[in-house]
C-alpha cells in the first residue's frame, strides 16, 4: 500500500477500538484490554514503518488529500501527510501511548471502571495522531477539539469526587478560551488563503504563494496578516500547552489518573501545542525570521518556564511539582519556537515526553506504594522500599535537570539556550531560561530528598510495585538515556533529518568555543541548582510537620509560591466572578421578564377563555335558554287553547265561514 | 181510466206545482227541526227518517225522479237504518234524557253561530240578481240518459264510487269487529 | 216558486244541520247534523239543475247521484268509528273523546 494511504490507519485503528470497546459492558475487561492496545501495538509498528519510509534519501513530504464535504462549487478538503516534523512525533506519540497503555492495565486494575477507562484513553489516542498526521488546519482542530473532550472524560474519570469533576471542568473551559483565538486565526487563514490545506502543490496554505501573500497584507493594529493570524493560532497553542496566562488548568488536571497525567500532561496532549505551532511554523514566520508573532512566543515561553519553576518550588503534592515542571519544560520549547528554532524545540518536545512519562510513571508507582498518599512530606525513605522505580525515577530526574552528557535532557536543553543566546532581539530570554534550569534542578533534587531519602515518615507499608508497572518504567528510563545520541551536536542527526540531509557525525562540533561555552554554563547551573538544594534538604533530617526549609528562610515568599502566586485566585475574582454575574443577570431575565412575558400571555389566553366561558354562560346559554323557554310557553299557551273537543272546533270553523262570506260579500258586492 | 187521466192532466199543475214542492219542503224543515231539538235519540232519528222522505218527495217533485228514489232507498232505507242501529248499539249506561241533550259548551254559542251563518247565507241570496230567475219547464230526466251518463261520461266517478264503498264496506267491517284478545 | 225559495229552505235545513252538529251531546247526534247538512247540499244540486239553462246536460242529478252514495259510505263508517269510540270509552258523550286536549 502507498505510504500515504497508509498512515490513515495509524489514527484509524485506535478510533476503531474505541468505538469498539464503547459497547463492552463493564466487565469484560480482557477483551477491552486487548482491543485497546492491540490497536496501539499495530499503530506503533505502522508509525515505526512510516518513519522508516522517511529516511529514504530525498525524501521530503508525502500527501494524501481527500475532498469531505462540497457547499455548492467549493469542496472542503482535508487530508493527511506525512513528513519528517510529522515522523518522530508520531512514532514518539504511538510508543509512549503503547508503554503507557500497559502500566494502566496494572495501575487501574482495582478500579471499576476499567473499561470505560481504556475506551477514552483509545479515543484520545485516535485524536492525537489525527493532530499530528492532519494536513489540513481544519481536521487539526477537530482533532484538537476531540483530544480536549477525550481530556476531559480522562480528568474527570473519577467523577463522583467533586475536585476532579471541576478539574475537568477548569481544563475544557481554559483550553477552550485559547480555542477561540485558534478558530478565528483559522477563519481568517481560510478567508486570506483560500484553502485550509498545509501543502497542496503548491497551493497549500504553507506554502511560499500563500504565505507571501499574507506577510504582506496588514491585518489590524498594524501587524502583517500573517502574524495576525499566528498570534490568533497560538492563543490555541497556548491554551492546550499550559502557557500563562492559560497554565491554570494543568496542575488541577493532576485529579485524574496517573496513567492520565503521564500520557496527557506529560507526553502527547499538552506538547500538542507545541507541535500545531511547529506545524504552522511558515506562518509565524512568513513575515521575517524576527516577527511580532514570533517575539511574542518567544517571550510567553520564557516568562512561563521561570514563572511556572518559581511555583514549582514551594509545592508538597508530587504530581503537583510534575505538573508545573511540565509548564516550565513547554515554556522552554516555546521559547525555542520563538528564536527560530524548530529543530530545537522538536527535540527537546520528544526527549521531555520520554522522561516526564517516565517521572509520573514513577510517582504513580509511588503513590501505588505508599497506598495513594500524594504529600511528599509524608513520604521519605522509598529508595530502600521500591528500587526499581527509586533508579528509573532517579534518571528521568537527571535527564529533566540537564545532567550532562548521558541524558538526553541534558543536550536538548542546551541547544534552546545556545539558540536563545543567539537570537538577535533580546538576551532577556536567554537570562529567564538559564534561571529556570537553575531553578529546575533545585525543585527536582528538593523532590528527590523529600521522597526517596531519609527516613519514612508515613503510616502505610510501601511495596514495590508490580512488573507491570516497572517494566514500561524500565523501557523509558532506557529511551531517556538512548535518546540522547541522536541529540548530540556531534552527530547532529534531527537537524539534518529536519533539514532533508544526512548528518554527518562530527567530533569537532563538541569543541567549538560556543558550544563550549554554553555547555559549560548549563553544568554549571545545573551543579549550583542540586548542591543548592542539597544544601537545605539533603543536609538535615526532614519531617512531615515542621516548616520547609525555604518558608523559614523567607516565610512571605514561600507562602505566595506555594499558594500558585494567587492566579487561581485573581481568576475567580475577575472572570469567573463577571460570567457568574452576567449568568445570574441573564437567568433573571429569563426567570422574571421572559417567563413573565410567557405568562402573561398564558394568563391572557386564560382570561379570554374564562371570558368566553362567562359569555357563552350567561349570554349564549340564558340567551337561548329563555328563547326556548319562551318557545315552550307559548306553545304551552296554544296547547292550552286545545280543548280536544270536536264541536269547539267546529263552532270556530262555522265562524270562520260566515266571516268568510261576509267578506265575500263585502268585496264582491 | 182516460177519464180520470184526463182529470189528472187538466189539474191547474202549475198553480199547485208549486205548492207540490213546498207543503213537502215545510215538512222536511219541520222534522228537521224535531231531529235536531228532541232529547230521545230514538225520536230523535225518526224525525230524521221523516226529513228524508219529505227530501225524497221534494226532489221528485222537482222533476229530478231518479234522485228522489235514490234518497229514498239509500238515505231512508240504509242511512236512517243504521242511525237507528248505532243508537241501539250504543246505549249509554244511564237514562236516557238523564242529562242535557246539549253539549258541555251549551247551544247558545252554537245556535248562534247558525243564526249568523243562516242571515248571512240569506242575505246572498235574496239580493242576487241570478237567483230572481223565473221558473222554467218541467224538465225531462229519463233513467235511460241517466244511465248512459253514467255508463258513458261519468264513468270514472263511477268506478271510484264503486272503490270508495268498497272501502267504507271493509273499512267499517274491520273497524267494528271485536277486538281478538290473544 | 222562484229559485230563491228553494235557496232560502236548503239554507235553514243546513243551518239546522249545522246547529245539530254543534251543540248536541251525542255522537250520532252529530252525525245526524252532519247528514242534514249534506241533504241541503243535495237540495241545492237539485234546485240549481231545475232552473239551470240546460236541464239535457243532467248536471246536478249526476252530482246529486254522487253526493248520496259518498254520504252514505260516511255514514257507515263514521258510525263504525263511533261504535268503535263507545266501545273504548263506554259513553257517546263527544265532551268525553278529548284525548286531543293541550
Amino acid at each position: 500500500m502507498e505510504i500515504s494511504r497508509l498512515i490513515l490507519w495509524i489514527p484509524l485503528l485506535p478510533l476503531i477500538a474505541a468505538g469498539l470497546t464503547s459497547l463492552l459492558r463493564r466487565g469484560q475487561r480482557g477483551p477491552a484490554a486487548a482491543l485497546v492496545i492491540g490497536s496501539q501495538a499495530v499503530s506503533t509498528l505502522i508509525a515505526l514503518y512510516a518513519f522508516l519510509m522517511t529516511l529514504r534519501h530525498g525524501f521530503e513530504r508525502e500527501v494524501f488529500n481527500f475532498t469531505w464535504l462540497t457547499f455548492g462549487t467549493e469542496p472542503l478538503r482535508l487530508g493527511l501527510v506525512l513528513d519528517p516534523l510529522g515522523a518522530g512525533m508520531v512514532l514518539m506519540v504511538t510508543f509512549v501511548s503503547l508503554l503507557i497503555f500497559i502500566y494502566s492495565h496494572g495501575y487501574m486494575k482495582e478500579d471499576a471502571n476499567y473499561t470505560r477507562f481504556f475506551c477514552f484513553l483509545s479515543l484520545f489516542s485516535a485524536a492525537m495522531l489525527g493532530v499530528v498526521l492532519s494536513n489540513s488546519l481544519l481536521l487539526t482542530f477537530i482533532c484538537w477539539e476531540l483530544v480536549g473532550l477525550a481530556s476531559y472524560l480522562l480528568i474527570g474519570f473519577w467523577f463522583h469526587k467533586p475536585s476532579a469533576a471541576a478539574a475537568a471542568k477548569k481544563a475544557f473551559i481554559t483550553t477552550r478560551v485559547g480555542d477561540m483565538g485558534f478558530l478565528l486565526g483559522m477563519l481568517w487563514l481560510y478567508s486570506a488563503s483560500g484553502t485550509l490545506l498545509f501543502y497542496d502543490n503548491g497551493a497549500g496554505c504553507l506554502e511560499r504563494a500563500a504565505t507571501d501573500a499574507m506577510a504582506v497584507q496588514i491585518g489590524c493594529m498594524g501587524l502583517a496578516v500573517s502574524n495576525c493570524i499566528a498570534l490568533l493560532i497560538f492563543c490555541g497553542a497556548a491554551g492546550k500547552s499550559g502557557q500563562f496566562p492559560l497554565h491554570v488548568w494543568l496542575p488541577d488536571a493532576m485529579e485524574g489518573p496517573t496513567p492520565v497525567s503521564a500520557l496527557i500532561h506529560a507526553a502527547t496532549m499538552v506538547a500538542a501545542g507545541v507541535f500545531l505551532v511547529a506545524r504552522v511554523f511558515p506562518i509565524f514566520e512568513a513575515a521575517g525570521k524576527t516577527s511580532a508573532a514570533l517575539v511574542v512566543v518567544a517571550s510567553i515561553g520564557a516568562f512561563t518556564a521561570l514563572f511556572a519553576a518559581l511555583i514549582a518550588v514551594a509545592q508538597t503534592d508530587i504530581k503537583r511539582i510534575l505538573a508545573y515542571s511540565t509548564v516550565s519544560q513547554l515554556g522552554f520549547m516555546m521559547l525555542a519556537l520563538g528564536v527560530g528554532s524548530v529543530t530545537a524545540a522538536m527535540v527537546h518536545l520528544i526527549a521531555h515526553a520520554f522522561f516526564k512519562a517516565l517521572l509520573f510513571m514513577g510517582a504513580g508507582s509511588v503513590i501505588h506504594g505508599v497506598h495513594e498518599e500524594q504529600d511528599i512530606r509524608n513520604m521519605g525513605g522509598l529508595r530502600k522500599y521500591m528500587p526499581v522505580t527509586f533508579i528509573t525515577y532517579a534518571i528521568g530526574m537527571m535527564a529533566l535537570c540537564g545532567v550532562p552528557f548521558l541524558f538526553s535532557g541534558f543536550w536538548s536543553k542546551d541547544e534552546i539556550l545556545h539558540v536563545a543566546h543567539g537570537w538577535t532581539v533580546s538576551h532577556l530570554p536567554f537570562y529567564m531560561a538559564a534561571a529556570a534550569a537553575f531553578l529546575t534542578a533545585f525543585y527536582m533534587t528538593r523532590q528527590m530528598f523529600y521522597v526517596f531519602a531519609g527516613k519514612y515518615r508515613g503510616h502505610a507499608h510501601p511495596h514495590e510495585s508490580p512488573a507491570v508497572m516497572t517494566v514500561p518504567l524500565l523501557i523509558l528510563a532506557a529511551s531517556a538515556i538512548l535518546l540522547s545520541i541522536p541529540a548530540t551536536p556531534a552527530w547532529p542527526w534531527f537537524h539534518g533529518y529536519h533539514a532533508g540531509h544526512a548528518p554527518a557525525l562530527d567530533w569537532a562540533k563538541l569543541l567549538e568555543h560556543e558550544f563550549v561555552s554554553i555547555a559549560g554554563l548549563s553544568i554549571l547551573i545545573v551543579t549550583l541548582g542540586v548542591g543548592a538544594a542539597w544544601l537545605l534538604y539533603g543536609r538535615r533530617q526532614l519531617s512531615a510537620t515542621a516548616p520547609d526549609a525555604l518558608e523559614s528562610a523567607w516565610a512571605g515568599g514561600f507562602k505566595a509560591l506555594a499558594n500558585r502566586l494567587y492566579i487561581d485566585e485573581l481568576y475567580a475574582a475577575t472572570v469567573v466572578a463577571a460570567l457568574t454575574l452576567a449568568g445570574s443577570l441573564f437567568a433573571w431575565i429569563d426567570r422574571r421578564i421572559l417567563a413573565g412575558v410567557v405568562s402573561a400571555a398564558a394568563g391572557v389566553s386564560v382570561a379570554s377563555s374564562k371570558l368566553g366561558d362567562l359569555f357563552e354562560k350567561f349570554l349564549l346559554n340564558l340567551g337561548f335558554d329563555s328563547y326556548c323557554g319562551g318557545l315552550r310557553d307559548c306553545g304551552n299557551l296554544f296547547s292550552g287553547w286545545e280543548s280536544g273537543r270536536v264541536q269547539g272546533y267546529l263552532r270556530i270553523l262555522g265562524v270562520g265561514v260566515v266571516v268568510l262570506l261576509a267578506l265575500i260579500g263585502w268585496l264582491f258586492t | 181510466m182516460n177519464d180520470l187521466l184526463q182529470k189528472f192532466n187538466a189539474l191547474p199543475w202549475d198553480a199547485i206545482g208549486q205548492w207540490l214542492v213546498l207543503l213537502p219542503a215545510g215538512v222536511m224543515l219541520l222534522a228537521a227541526a224535531g231531529a235536531v231539538a228532541l232529547r230521545n235519540l230514538i225520536h230523535a232519528a225518526l224525525c230524521l227518517t221523516l226529513s228524508f222522505i219529505a227530501l225524497g218527495i221534494v226532489f221528485i217533485a222537482l222533476g229530478a225522479e231518479f234522485v228522489g228514489f235514490v234518497q229514498l232507498l239509500v238515505y231512508v232505507g240504509a242511512v236512517a237504518m243504521l242511525i237507528v242501529f248505532a243508537i241501539l248499539l250504543t246505549r249509554p249506561s244511564d237514562l236516557a234524557g238523564a242529562m242535557s241533550p246539549f253539549a258541555g259548551f251549551g247551544p247558545v254559542g252554537g245556535i248562534l253561530t247558525g243564526a249568523a251563518l243562516l242571515i248571512a247565507l240569506l242575505a246572498f241570496i235574496f239580493s242576487s240578481p241570478a237567483a230572481k230567475t223565473p221558473m222554467p219547464s218541467m224538465p225531462v230526466a229519463p233513467v235511460a240518459q241517466i244511465g248512459n251518463l253514467l255508463m258513458l261520461d261519468f264513468v270514472v266517478p263511477l268506478q271510484a264510487v264503486g272503490v270508495l264503498l268498497t272501502a267504507a264496506l271493509i273499512g267499517a267491517a274491520v273497524l267494528a269487529m271485536e277486538d281478538k284478545k290473544p | 216558486m222562484t229559485l230563491q225559495i228553494l235557496l232560502a229552505v236548503s239554507a235553514v235545513l243546513f243551518t239546522f244541520g249545522l246547529v245539530a252538529a254543534l251543540t248536541r251531546r251525542n255522537s250520532i247526534m252529530v252525525l245526524v247534523g252532519i247528514e242534514l247538512m249534506m241533504g241541503a247540499a243535495n237540495l241545492n244540486f237539485i234546485a240549481f239543475w231545475r232552473f239551470s239553462a240546460d236541464p239535457q246536460a243532467l248536471t246536478g242529478v249526476m252530482f246529486a247521484i254522487f253526493s248520496i252514495a259518498v254520504a252514505a259510505a260516511e255514514a257507515a263508517v263514521g258510525l263504525a268509528i263511533i261504535i268503535l269510540v263507545h266501545r273504548r270509552i263506554r259513553s257517546s258523550n263527544v265532551d268525553d273523546a278529548e284525548q286531543l286536549k293541550g
